[in-house]
């Protein structure tokens, strides 16, 4: 195991140095001492870790590996992680945008203090998000007294794991679509509306498509943080396999169970397929914003 | 179409931008407003486009009261300093807005829109996004953007400010020229007196959120209206002069003289640079003396900074070439000027 890793950082090495060697033109002095940096801080702390779990994992064969991830509860774990992150990355795309949108446009009393609690998501252990909301929406909850009588279950369902991953993502498209929306220049909506755009018209056809991008890149970064969100999640969630369990959920579930193996490769699995989806919604950022700065 | 602004007045918290305007532009009209930044010109533009509500007063375009109609209703056409283009939009597509919005059939938008990336000379262009594309061609687009859905009027808030010297030179000839073949009525703001004389038949100099003078370039420029118009639209040598007989007197041209004392009525003496003549000798007892401080003989124009040996203070003369070989000045050396004309105001205004 050992050697595999000293292995890694040595293949890491000889890339750096063949990276740096290309790079010999560049006008811009320190090249070499900034990127070696970088590397050797992103090795550390994001390519090491992650190849000794997929290193781990690679201790399988290819069919236990197999029955492992593709079991009808892992699958299903996948596929209510997916979905909740994916839901809440939406609702948290819509919401705030809208918020970032009355911060920017509008002034209103204690705006910096609103201003300042749209990070509190990111401040606040999310165990403890989990526990405030899972005591809300309970029957006896104060809201779920409520709602409950009601049909709104927001305790110990898939609604509930969507709520709380709303609330945990909630910062990320605020963060992004903010500065994009303080750079338009008053002068762009007018210049529409002399031309004859309605209000509606402005917002859909000018506003939107500019911050277009602005609102998939927030997206991305909630969704990514809804799939591995685990902290609230085992609160508000009942747990169940095959219902409410999540694949950061059962992860840690085969940890407790001592099974390494199977914990890493359900990771490695979650890991791959997160990539993949973030790689495709950067593409496609990268497409919304073909027409440059 | 004419446009008409009667009695215009607005106010920023405690600034006032106008103070009861009042203007009358002819159909087909190109007119410029003209005066230092304050002085209210951007507003009164963007209040005869509906950007901005008049405190009071009213706007008329035509015989038609358009103060409470919004922009998107005045079909005017409006083109920004810093050109406003919308960054997502390829060429094409920020032209076509102003019809797209309007709900104009696709095949009508694709001929307006070639027929006006003809006009603007940007053909083949078309696929481009802004950011591709140079400040005087971005300008381009958003005056074609500005004239797609065939506005009434056109209003230009200093178009050629963002552009470097040589794009501008360039652009406001092409603007003279498209205004000759389409003859849209329109207006354009700019703080630059050779670039609103160069462009318009009629400026409006303005100041304080008043107009000074309404008139034809060459009118203008030969009789302003006050001080203020007379220095804003050109170098000027100011001399402390008095009066005599009638006639101005420079206090050095006529020192020697000593007319009786209660002819005199003190006042400010206006000369333009090109309006003062140098001589080796004296040519009449009142010239007066200086000495020539520097001589920048770039161009068809020589100019020379002079010290007045009398007041010690600065005059500033141009001749031309062959008028300054003529004379074969150096730096340092002592010579006499003279007046070919001098203008006289009243004292309302101190350059």
């Amino acid at each position: 195991m050992m050697a595999k890793i000293e292995f890694g950082i040595r293949v890491q090495g000889v890339i750096l140095v063949a990276f740096i060697q290309s790079n010999k033109g560049s006008p811009l002095p320190g090249l070499s001492l900034s990127l070696g940096y970088s590397v050797t801080y992103l090795s550390l702390i994001v390519l090491i870790p992650l190849s000794a779990c997929f290193i781990k994992a690679g201790s399988l064969s290819p069919t236990e590996f197999w029955t492992i991830v593709w079991s009808e509860r892992t699958r299903a774990a996948y596929s209510l992680t997916f979905t909740t992150a994916f839901l809440a990355a939406l609702i948290n795309a819509a919401i705030g945008f809208l918020v970032a949108w009355v911060l920017v446009r509008y002034e209103f009393p204690f705006k910096r203090f609103v201003d300042a609690m749209i990070d509190l998501p990111l401040a606040l252990p999310t165990a403890v998000a989990g526990l405030v909301y899972s005591s809300l929406y309970v029957e006896s909850g104060w809201l779920g007294q409520f709602l409950v009588p009601l049909g709104i279950n927001a305790a110990y369902t898939k609604f509930a794991i969507v709520w709380v991953l709303v609330f945990t993502g909630f910062p990320f498209v605020v963060r992004t679509v903010q500065p994009v929306l303080e750079e338009i220049e008053p002068e762009v909506e007018e210049a529409a509306s002399i031309l004859g755009a309605s209000r509606l018209q402005v917002f859909t056809r000018i506003l939107l498509p500019t911050v277009f991008p602005a609102i998939l890149s927030g997206f991305a970064q909630a969704f990514a943080r809804g799939l591995g969100e685990y902290g609230s999640v085992i609160f508000v969630s009942s747990n169940i396999p095959y219902k409410t369990e999540l694949a950061p959920v059962l992860i840690v579930t085969r940890l407790e169970e001592m099974a390494f193996p199977e914990a890493t490769a359900i990771a490695t699995v979650l890991l791959a397929a997160s990539f993949g989806i973030l790689a495709f919604i950067n593409t496609i950022e990268i497409w919304s914003k073909r027409f440059g700065k | 179409m004419s446009i008409s602004v009667k009695n215009v007045s607005k106010k920023f918290g405690q600034f006032t931008a106008l103070d009861k305007v009042s203007l009358n532009i002819p159909d087909g009209d190109l007119v410029a407003l003209l005066g230092p930044s304050g002085s209210g010109k951007t507003t009164l533009l963007r209040i005869i486009a509906g950007l901005e509500n008049p405190d009071e007063g009213s706007v008329l375009h035509r015989d038609e009261e358009v103060t409470s109609k919004s922009a998107k209703d005045r079909n005017v056409g409006f083109v920004f300093q810093h050109y406003a283009l919308f960054r997502h939009l390829t060429v094409f597509d920020n032209i076509g807005f102003g019809l797209s919005v309007r709900g104009v059939p696709k095949e009508k938008i694709a001929s307006r829109v070639r027929e006006l990336l003809h006009l603007i000379r940007l053909e083949g262009l078309e696929k481009r996004y802004p950011s591709q594309l140079s400040g005087g061609q971005r300008q381009r687009v958003a005056l074609a953007r500005a004239l797609a859905a065939q506005p009434r009027v056109l209003l230009l808030d200093e178009p050629f400010g963002a552009l470097d010297a040589k794009v501008r030179l360039e652009l406001r000839e092409w603007l003279r020229r498209l205004h000759d073949e389409i003859h849209v009525t329109s207006i354009f703001v700019t703080h630059d007196q050779e670039e609103a004389f160069a462009v318009a038949d009629t400026v409006v100099v303005m100041r304080n959120g008043k107009i000074e003078q309404i008139g034809t370039p060459a009118d203008v420029f030969e009789n302003p209206a006050n001080a203020f118009v007379m220095d804003f639209l050109g170098q000027v040598n100011v001399f402390q002069g008095i009066i005599a007989d009638g006639l101005p007197k420079i206090t050095g041209f006529s020192s020697s003289k000593g007319p009786p004392e209660k002819d005199f009525c003190s006042n400010t003496i206006y000369v333009r640079p090109y309006e003062l003549e140098i001589e080796i000798m004296p040519s009449a007892s009142d010239s007066l003396p200086a000495k020539v401080l520097h001589v920048n003989p770039a161009g068809p124009v020589v100019r020379i900074h002079l010290q007045d040996l009398e007041s010690t203070s600065r005059v500033f003369v141009e001749v031309n070439f062959a008028k300054f070989k003529e004379l074969g000045i150096s730096t340092g050396q002592k010579v006499f000027i003279q007046p070919k004309r001098v203008r006289i105001f009243a004292p309302d205004y101190m350059i």
